[in-house]
Order: C-alpha cells, then sequence, then structure tokens
C-alpha cells in the first residue's frame, strides 16, 4: 500500500515523517529503558483479596486494631478488626477514610528542592524534582556547617505528627542543640494540673464506676478519639452514666445529659463558686481523705511555704490528738484542717483554712455575674456532685477496699486555654480531690503510668512535664523558653516570638538551619504573620512531609514521607487515660507496609537514620542510637534499619520469641492484662504516703524562683510580673484573662472553635481528605460562623448573611456565611475550627472549609498563659458585616 | 494504517513518554539542542513551541535553561501547588474522570495495573502512581513496539494492537487533553507549552481500527 493513500486516521505528531526518524534516535525503548515499567510474566486474572492485619494511623493514639483488605497490592479497604484490644471491631471515619489518604494525588511524590529564595504561604517555592541523594547530601551539609559552628542554631520541629517517631528527638540531642521545638502544647495545655496532682500526663473520669460527671471544655465522644476511651464512655453512657455538659457550645448531648451554657473564659468563677458551695454551704466533703492524702493539713507560714522542722526538713500539721505539731508523715497525727498555731515561733495556718478563707467571697451569685449560670443551678450542680460522690462508701476490687466515689468533674482544653486556664484545672481537680473522688474507682483518674513515685513531702513525682521551680538566668536554653513557661508541654510556638525578638528573649544566637517533622506552628498556634516572619529568618530547613503544607511552603529542601500504610511500623501506646478497654498491659503494635510506596516518599525514621549516618552520629561512642540508649537500653546502636530497632524494642518488652515479622502477622499483642485494682492509683500508696498537693507548693516556688532571678537581673518577664503575680497562685484566686468580654465594648464576643469530628489530630493530612471533607460538609454548621439567635437579633444578623470577624491583633477572617443557633452561648461566636489551611500550595479540599480559626489565635505574651503556655482558645472579637 | 504510520506513532508515544517521565537536566537540554540542530540541518522543524524555546535560549547556559525547564516540568505534571494555586490537578487520570473526588482511585489503580499485567508488565517507576500520563504513555509506548515487532504472528500483533486501541480509548482519550487545556495557562516555557499541545494532540486522535494489510 502506497503511503500516500494509507487509511491514517492519527494526526501526525511531527511535522514530517523524516523528522520522526530522528526521534527514534533520541526516544527508541525509552518506555522500557526509562524504567517506567519493569518486565514481568503476564498474568490474566487478578489475584484474590487478601487480609492483612495492623493498627490504625489515622489519629495521635494509633490504638485501634485494624483489617486490610488488599488485591494485587493496592489497598481496598480498612475496618477495625474484631479482636482489637481497645477498638474491639470498630473504626472511625478517620480510620475508614485512611485508603483516600494513602492514594491523595496532592502529596509530595519526590525530593524537591526550592528555586525561588522568597518564602511565604502564598509564594510559589519554584520546586524542583531532585534526587533522593541530592536532596540528603544537601541536607546533611547544611546541618553540618551549622552544628559545628554552635549546635544551638540548629532546630528539629516536631509535632503530632512526629509522635510516633523513634529518632525524632535523639536526632536533636545527638547534635547538641536544645532546640527540639515540639508544637502540639499550645492548644493542649491540659496536663499541668494533673501533673501536679495525679503524677500523670492526663486524667479522665472512671468510665466503668463513674454515674455522674461534670465535663468542662471537653467532647470525648464528639471530637475524640475512637479507641478505648470513647469505647468505653458510650458504654458508660449506655449504662445510664448522666454527663452534665459546662461549655459555651452544646456538642453532643446523649440521654441522661444536660448543657449549661457558660461564657468563655470564666470556668474557673463557676469552679471557685462550686468549691464555695461544697465547703462553706453544705460542708460536705470527705474530710478523712482530705485530711489523710492530701498537704491540706501542712501548716502554711506567713511567707506561703511549708513550716518544716529545722532538723528533719519536714513540714508540719497540727496534730489535733496531741494538740502540738506533728510531721506530716506521722501516721497516727489527726491534722488540723482549720485554726491558726504558732510552731517554732512561727504563726501558721493549715492549707485547707487558706484555701476555704480564699473562697469565701465567690458565692453562687457572684460567679452567675460573670459565667450567666444562674446560682441556683450551681447549687444544684454542687450538691448533686456531693451526693453522687457517695461519701464514705467502699467496693472491694481483687480483694482490695477502695473508697467508691462515682462522681467525677473532667476538663479538657476547652477549659484550660485561658490565661487563667490552669488555675481553673487546678480548681476543677481540687473539687474531685474534696470528695475523694481522685484515683479511686468511679472517680477522676490518671493514666495507666501513674504509680505514685513521691517526693520528700510525698507529693506526686510529676511524670512527664519536668520540675516547674528551678529557673535560671538567662532564663532560656532553646527558643521555646522552657524556663520562662514552667508548666509547658511542648510550646514550640514560642519560637515566633523568639526568633522574630531575640534580644527580648535573651537568646544570643541566630537559628540558621532546622529540619522540620510532623510540626505545623500554623495550625498549632497563632499570629500568622509571626510564624512566617520566624521561619522566614532561618537560613535553610528541610521538611519531612506527606503534603505541602504551611512549614513546607518555608522549606528549602523538601523530604517526600512515606503514607503509614506504606512504611513498616511499629508502637507503643504513646498515652492512654483509664478504660475498661485500656486495662491491657503494655500493648504494642506492628504493621508492615502494607502496599508499595505509590510515589517516593521514605519512612520518616529512616530519613532521619540516613541523615544521621552521613552526619557520622550512628557512631557507637557518640551517636543517636547512644541517645536513644539513654530512653531504651534494649535498641540496637548503630543499625541503619529501622526495623532492627523495632525487633529489639519488641524482644526487650516481649521477650526473645517474639520480633517484629510475629508481632506484625496478628497487628497488636500484649502481655497479660492488669487486674482491675491496679488501673486505681489509690492503691499504690498504701498507709496514706502520698499527699496530694491541693496547696500548689509548685506554682509557689515556681513563681518565687522565676522572678528574684529576673529581678536580680533588672529584668521582667515578658507576660508581665502582674500577670505572673496573678496566675501563679498557690491558691486560685479569680482572674479575668485579657481577652475576657463585655457587652458594650469594641470586640465584644469570644471567638471559639472546635474541630470537625473527622479532622481530630490531623494526623495523614485529614483536613485534605476529600471524603472526611465530604463528610465534614453535611453538618449544617460546618464552616459557617455560628452565633445564638439572641445576638444575632441584636446586631441585625440573620442566617445567611456575609461577615467578616477581626480580633485585637489587626487579624480577620472572612467572609463567612453567618448561621444561627440556639447551641451556642450569646456571648460567643463560633467556627468548626482547623478545616482551612493558609497555604495555597495544598489540594483543594484543606480549603474547602474556608474559615480557619488559628488566624484569630494570637502568641502574643498577654493572651497566654503562662504557667502552662496555652494560647488563649476564645479570643475577643467584633463582627461586622461584608 | 500504514507501516510507516504506525512508527510514527510509536515514536510519538515514545517521546512523549520521554519528555514526561524525564526532570529536565543539562544532559536533557543538549540532547534537544542536538535533535533541533541536526532537524535544521536537514531543513525541518521541530514542533513549534518547543523549537522556539530552544532558538531563544541558545545562547544560554544548559544548566540555566535545565533548571528552568525542571521547574515548568514539576509544576505541570507533578502536582505541586497545584490544588489551590493553579486550580489545576495533577496529570493523573484519577483526577479528571470522577474517580478521585469519589475516593474510588484504589479501583482504578487495580484495574491499570491488571490491564498492565495482562501485557506482561508492571509499574516500576518511584514517584508516578500507575494512571500518571506519562506511565500511560508509556505503557502505549510499549504495545506499539510489542506490536511492531518483526517476530510476532499477525494475530498477536493485532491482540496487541486491540489492547493499546481500548488502553488509549478508555483511559488517555476522555481526559488528556482536557488536562492539556487547563495547564497550557500555566506553562511558563515555550517548550512545555509546546509539549502539552502535542499530548493534546496525541491524545485527541481516536484510533479507527487497524486495516489489514497495511504490516508489510
Amino acid at each position: 500500500m502506497n503511503e500516500d493513500n494509507a487509511t491514517y486516521s492519527r494526526r501526525t505528531f511531527l511535522k514530517s515523517s523524516t523528522a520522526a526518524t530522528a526521534f527514534v534516535a533520541l526516544g527508541g525503548g525509552l518506555a522500557l529503558d526509562s524504567g517506567v515499567f519493569a518486565k514481568a510474566a503476564p498474568v490474566a486474572a487478578r489475584g484474590a483479596k487478601q487480609t492483612v492485619y495492623g493498627f490504625c494511623d489515622g489519629c495521635l493514639y494509633k490504638k485501634c486494631k485494624s483489617k486490610y483488605q488488599i488485591q494485587d497490592g493496592i489497598v481496598l479497604n480498612v475496618e477495625g478488626a474484631e479482636d482489637g484490644i481497645y477498638n474491639v471491631g470498630t473504626m472511625c471515619q478517620r480510620g475508614q477514610a485512611q485508603v483516600v489518604g494513602l492514594y491523595d494525588p496532592y502529596r509530595v511524590k519526590r525530593p524537591l528542592k526550592r528555586t525561588n529564595p522568597e518564602k511565604g504561604l502564598h509564594v510559589d517555592p519554584g520546586w524542583v524534582e531532585i534526587s533522593w541523594e541530592e536532596a540528603l547530601s544537601t541536607t546533611a551539609r547544611k546541618i553540618k556547617e551549622v552544628v559545628e559552628k554552635d549546635p544551638r542554631e540548629f532546630i528539629v520541629f516536631g509535632g503530632f505528627g512526629a509522635y510516633h517517631s523513634l529518632y525524632i528527638r535523639p536526632f536533636a540531642a545527638a547534635l547538641g542543640t536544645p532546640n527540639a521545638l515540639f508544637s502540639p502544647g499550645a492548644f493542649c495545655s491540659a496536663h499541668s494540673a494533673s501533673e501536679i496532682l495525679h503524677g500523670s500526663f492526663l486524667e479522665a473520669a472512671d468510665p466503668k464506676h463513674c454515674g455522674y460527671k461534670i465535663e468542662i471544655g471537653r467532647g470525648m465522644l464528639c471530637s475524640g478519639a475512637a479507641d478505648g476511651e470513647s469505647l468505653a464512655e458510650a458504654n458508660a453512657v449506655s449504662k445510664g452514666m448522666k454527663i452534665i455538659k459546662v461549655d459555651p457550645r452544646c456538642s453532643t448531648l446523649f440521654r441522661n445529659s444536660e448543657w449549661v451554657p457558660i461564657k468563655p473564659q470564666t470556668d474557673l468563677a463557676f469552679l471557685l463558686a462550686m468549691e464555695h458551695v461544697i465547703i462553706w454551704e453544705l460542708n460536705t466533703f470527705d474530710k478523712e481523705f482530705i485530711q489523710q492524702r492530701t498537704n491540706a493539713g501542712y501548716l502554711i507560714g506567713p511567707d506561703g511555704q511549708y513550716v518544716r522542722n529545722k532538723t528533719t526538713n519536714k513540714p508540719y500539721v497540727w496534730d489535733l490528738n496531741s494538740k502540738s505539731p506533728a510531721p506530716f508523715d506521722n501516721a497516727s497525727a489527726v491534722c488540723a484542717l482549720e485554726g491558726t498555731y504558732t510552731v517554732d515561733g512561727v504563726t501558721a495556718r493549715p492549707a485547707f483554712a487558706l484555701i476555704k478563707e480564699s473562697i469565701a467571697s465567690y458565692t453562687p451569685e457572684w460567679q452567675e455575674a460573670l459565667t450567666t449560670i444562674p446560682a441556683a443551678k450551681v447549687r444544684q450542680l454542687a450538691k448533686d456532685f456531693v451526693e453522687n460522690a457517695r461519701i464514705g462508701s467502699t467496693i472491694e476490687i481483687d480483694g482490695v477496699t477502695f473508697p467508691y466515689r462515682p462522681a467525677a468533674i473532667a476538663i479538657y482544653k476547652g477549659l484550660t486555654n485561658h490565661q487563667n486556664g490552669h488555675l481553673g484545672y487546678f480548681v476543677a481537680m481540687t473539687l474531685n480531690i474534696l470528695v475523694g473522688a481522685f484515683d479511686v474507682p468511679g472517680g477522676n483518674l490518671g493514666h495507666n503510668h501513674q504509680k505514685y513515685a513521691k517526693d520528700d513531702d510525698w507529693h506526686p513525682k510529676i511524670f512527664y512535664l519536668g520540675p516547674p521551680n528551678k529557673i535560671k538566668f538567662p532564663p532560656t536554653d532553646g527558643m521555646h523558653l522552657p524556663n520562662l513557661i514552667p508548666l509547658a508541654h511542648d510550646v514550640g510556638y514560642q519560637f515566633s516570638n523568639s526568633m522574630t525578638d531575640l534580644k527580648r528573649h535573651w537568646i544570643d544566637y541566630v537559628p540558621k538551619a532546622a529540619i522540620s517533622y510532623g510540626c505545623n506552628l500554623f495550625s498549632k498556634g497563632g499570629s500568622e504573620e509571626l510564624v512566617s516572619a520566624g521561619l522566614r529568618k532561618i537560613g535553610f530547613m528541610a521538611t519531612i512531609s506527606l503534603v505541602f503544607d504551611e512549614h513546607t511552603a518555608f522549606a528549602d529542601i523538601v523530604l517526600p514521607q512515606a503514607h503509614n500504610m506504606e512504611e513498616i511500623f511499629c508502637y507503643e501506646r504513646p498515652f492512654d487515660r483509664p478504660a475498661k478497654q485500656e486495662i491491657a498491659n503494655g500493648p504494642m503494635g506492628a504493621r508492615k507496609a502494607l502496599t508499595k510506596p505509590l510515589y517516593d516518599g521514605r519512612q520518616a525514621d529512616s530519613i532521619l537514620i540516613d541523615l544521621a549516618q552521613r552526619l557520622g552520629l550512628l557512631a557507637k561512642t557518640h551517636g543517636i542510637a547512644k541517645n536513644m540508649n539513654n530512653i531504651r537500653s534494649d535498641f540496637p546502636m548503630n543499625t541503619t534499619n529501622i526495623k532492627d530497632v523495632y525487633d529489639a524494642w519488641i524482644k526487650g518488652k516481649y521477650g526473645n520469641t517474639w520480633n517484629f515479622d510475629k508481632v506484625a502477622e496478628v497487628g497488636q499483642i500484649s502481655v497479660p492484662p492488669l487486674k482491675e485494682s491496679a488501673i486505681y492509683a489509690y492503691s499504690y500508696a498504701p498507709g496514706n504516703q502520698i499527699k496530694l498537693p491541693i496547696y500548689n507548693i509548685f506554682l509557689l516556688n515556681a513563681k518565687n524562683s522565676m522572678l528574684s532571678q529576673l529581678r536580680a537581673h533588672g529584668a521582667s518577664h515578658p507576660a508581665g510580673d502582674d500577670a505572673i503575680e496573678n496566675v501563679f497562685q498557690p491558691i486560685p484566686k479569680w482572674h479575668r484573662p485579657p481577652e475576657f468580654t463585655k457587652a458594650g465594648e469594641n470586640y465584644d464576643l469570644n471567638l471559639i472553635g472546635w474541630r470537625a469530628p473527622q479532622f481530630s489530630f490531623d494526623v495523614n493530612n485529614a483536613i485534605g481528605n476529600v471524603v472526611l471533607q465530604e463528610i465534614a460538609a453535611r453538618h449544617p454548621l460546618y464552616g459557617k460562623l455560628v452565633i445564638n439567635p439572641v445576638t444575632a437579633a441584636k446586631k441585625g444578623l440573620k442566617s445567611g448573611d456575609i461577615v467578616y470577624v477581626e480580633n485585637k491583633y489587626n487579624s480577620k477572617i472572612g467572609p463567612v456565611p453567618v448561621v444561627l443557633s440556639e447551641s451556642i452561648h450569646p456571648d460567643a461566636v463560633g467556627v468548626s475550627g482547623g478545616q482551612a489551611r493558609k497555604t495555597f500550595n495544598m489540594g483543594p479540599a484543606n480549603n474547602a472549609g474556608r474559615v480557619s480559626w488559628n488566624r484569630m489565635a494570637s502568641i502574643d505574651w498577654k493572651a497566654i498563659d503562662p504557667v502552662a503556655g496555652a494560647i488563649e482558645i476564645s479570643p475577643a472579637v467584633r463582627i461586622t458585616k461584608a | 494504517m500504514t507501516w510507516g504510520n504506525m512508527h510514527h506513532a510509536a515514536q510519538q508515544a515514545d517521546f512523549l513518554t520521554y519528555l514526561l517521565n524525564e526532570v529536565p537536566t543539562p544532559a536533557f537540554v543538549e540532547r534537544m539542542r542536538s535533535n533541533m540542530a541536526e532537524w535544521e540541518q536537514n531543513d525541518r522543524d521541530m514542533p513549534g513551541d518547543m523549537a522556539r524555546y530552544l532558538r531563544n535560549t541558545a545562547s544560554r547556559r544548559a544548566d540555566d535553561i535545565a533548571l528552568e525547564l525542571a521547574r515548568d516540568w514539576t509544576r505541570l505534571f507533578r502536582g505541586v501547588g497545584s490544588g489551590t494555586r493553579f486550580h489545576l490537578p495533577p496529570p493523573y487520570e484519577a483526577c479528571y474522570t470522577g474517580w478521585e473526588g469519589s475516593g474510588a482511585s484504589a479501583r482504578l489503580f487495580l484495574e491499570l495495573q491488571n490491564i498492565y499485567a495482562k501485557a506482561g508488565l508492571s509499574c516500576a517507576q518511584h514517584g508516578s502512581r500507575p494512571d500518571y500520563v506519562g506511565v500511560m504513555l508509556a505503557f502505549v509506548s510499549l504495545l506499539w513496539r510489542k506490536e511492531l515487532a518483526g517476530n510476532i504472528s499477525l494475530q498477536t500483533a493485532a491482540e496487541f494492537s486491540l489492547l493499546r486501541e481500548r488502553f488509549e480509548r478508555d483511559h488517555l482519550q476522555p481526559w488528556v487533553s482536557d488536562f492539556c487545556r487547563r495547564a497550557a495557562p500555566y506553562a511558563e516555557t515555550l517548550f512545555y507549552r509546546g509539549v502539552l499541545e502535542e499530548l493534546a494532540a496525541f491524545a485527541d486522535q481516536c484510533p479507527e481500527g487497524i486495516q489489514e494489510g497495511a504490516r508489510p
């Protein structure tokens, strides 16, 4: 056939056939030569579906055992495994949507380098794909240059996204930098009072025995993890537990539940009034518990300190039997709770007497003016709380007789994230203690790590946050300023304050390089402009990134992270709250890679190991493994294979009969369950050898230490010495936060935010998950500004109006549509927070919600809680029509 | 279709495969320049905008050009910042045919893998998923080569032809030109504007069947 006469329907790609010949030399056989495809034996049909076990990485806890359906290497489905220790066959929407995240087209595919030196959330970085070798060698070289000069100038950013990493913190330690800056604490300051009173990182109501719970700023069932705790709470509700939700917003309610609306930032006033009613009006509390297991009887001198025996240094109590001072650990002494005594020439009063005196004026009527909760309601709640605590009753579990106190107050971030947040938290825990409902069946419990290690004064030893009273000058070792926020938990956001004003924060070096993994100072912080300015000042930053998030917008090198389903993974529960499902002892999970990497990502710890090797940190005498050995003695010293580490970890915990592969076969294992009695820390202090410090001596000492050091050097605390005086109190007093609002003021409403349950923790880019976004969008309030109808009427607003929201710090969100709802307090406006991101580099689903609550949050020192570092979670705002 | 035209189509697919799967490097630039020079010596044109770009940049260093092209390539084909900045999903079939929106791209991957496996191939490239246009073009290119190999029977060749045509019809033509049209405004170099144009042209052509006897 003549070519001119050919039936030729395909448009000629080239202008002539001879030109095509030229391409043959260029492209001949390229498709196979370039490695896009490999030869394989022809397969006529699809393979069979396989079931593989592992555990879910859909939230921080990673506790739910999962069952994956896989066909020909493609993950098709995930659901809960029936024998999961925590989830017992259930799997929440976040877990089920993980497959969509795995196949997200907007993930980082290969290593990238920036070609545009200008950095910003809305600046095109000019990414260019590069090889892993170029990416890692460039990153290692930059780190080495900086660390050799001054290790402090290198920053390791981490966060919730890196909590399962074994290497991120040791990597920083091995390099000798104090700047391991973790971000979660900004909105997660719910640990300080639990640390002091429980000696535990977390607390919760006992879901098995508690029958009456007052929940403040907490909504575990509507926004928390779908793990053992939520399941246990759901079971408790179905068995009749009553939940009183004290909150500016009515979240999920259940039968037998009640919502008590409260004005934002006034929880402390409500709790002080509850304490007033119990002590002054009802005069009904667990006196025996208070006398025997707290420092309520410790004698306090005029300086606020314990009056101590000059020889033994033991604090005194006043023994009512002998009518004389006695050492606090005298088991036969019955300590006085009231009165004034003279000991060794010092006038002293029992701590309880001071506490009682301090709350004398905090009547229900006083609090009503602040909280808007009717005085009668407070009296009723206090009475119900005391009655439900069944003071005097006991229960026998495993042969141990416990006080039985089936009532508890449980709190969370909605209470703690105010400048008076630590104080409110402390009073809430004190109320539990007042009725004896503390670490006993039915009451408020510390989490499973807690076994009441105690200090010389028999106070619980702080478990995680570190000693709160060792302040030095200059008051910082790191950009997160740990010495200025003594009970802070991972307040990496302070980097933005310190980096943008080094002198003010006593930083005498300039950070020049950073690596960031699982950290986001934008979504776990506020003051977007300061964060941007701080990150821009770092000379070089590499990020380990799953998607193009906000930190990645400031990266010079991007190292693609494999999705969790593409990587081998091993975990030990990070932290648990007590729940029946969590009596399981020391469970570990392991999971093989479920599929080959879809793109070219690598497991984050493997990336860190590679970098460590290039930096010479894996050496036996001074290396990353050495630093890890300080944590776990059974880790291998010098391996470059993360699986070796997992093997050693599992063997160290379960013996040599187990290894990674064996655990991965079943997904999750645990040693024999604990006895039920073991979860109640009461049993770890026989003979009342624990004294819960309801008189907060730690905070007093922290304040004294901090202010004396600062004043000796002519300096002031950046939060202002007045604020320090107000909130570092051994006995909590009402403190009006700076963002408190009043009608008629310019900023007259408080903006509250909450995460839709689809996005709690935002691990593995849940916010960018199209399916989760679709589900969230079905909620009528999602993506809108929620206003109480009464407030809307006063402002002439109706549903559908478009408004802007502005804070005191010149930040603004909107335009956003208004939706009216009686589920929010009239003094508050609300937005389902966290659903919008701030960089245009991410996938389209990330901005579907339009409104970013974080834009309204401020990290200004005047707006935070200097005790725990909490950012104000309900900033004062005003609304203007668009 | 004649044997010669079949060869052309195979070469087209091969060349596009190269362009879509290679991050431009100085060697890439030199290769392009050398090919263009060869064509010019023979008094022939390289496709429009690609040639114009190479002529316009002839005096610039290859590494500068490579960086410029690599930036454009990464932006257009790797889905960086394409979600909200460019409103341009990456060139994955799932993103343009509704699979992605439904969260069901895994089923598409399974289907594609199965097609590749039937041809004795497995996707081996790190960084690309099975529905990436560059991977699909590579598959088409390989099918062409199998089809044109001299050592197979007519029946086998026809089977490869049918597989290729079905693949093009089902998995390339429904969306590739749409991608090219949406991507064109974001191409910062004439070179990739030309590549997009040629890619669209390739995808727009619907095979109308093999004429028996065309094969020599």
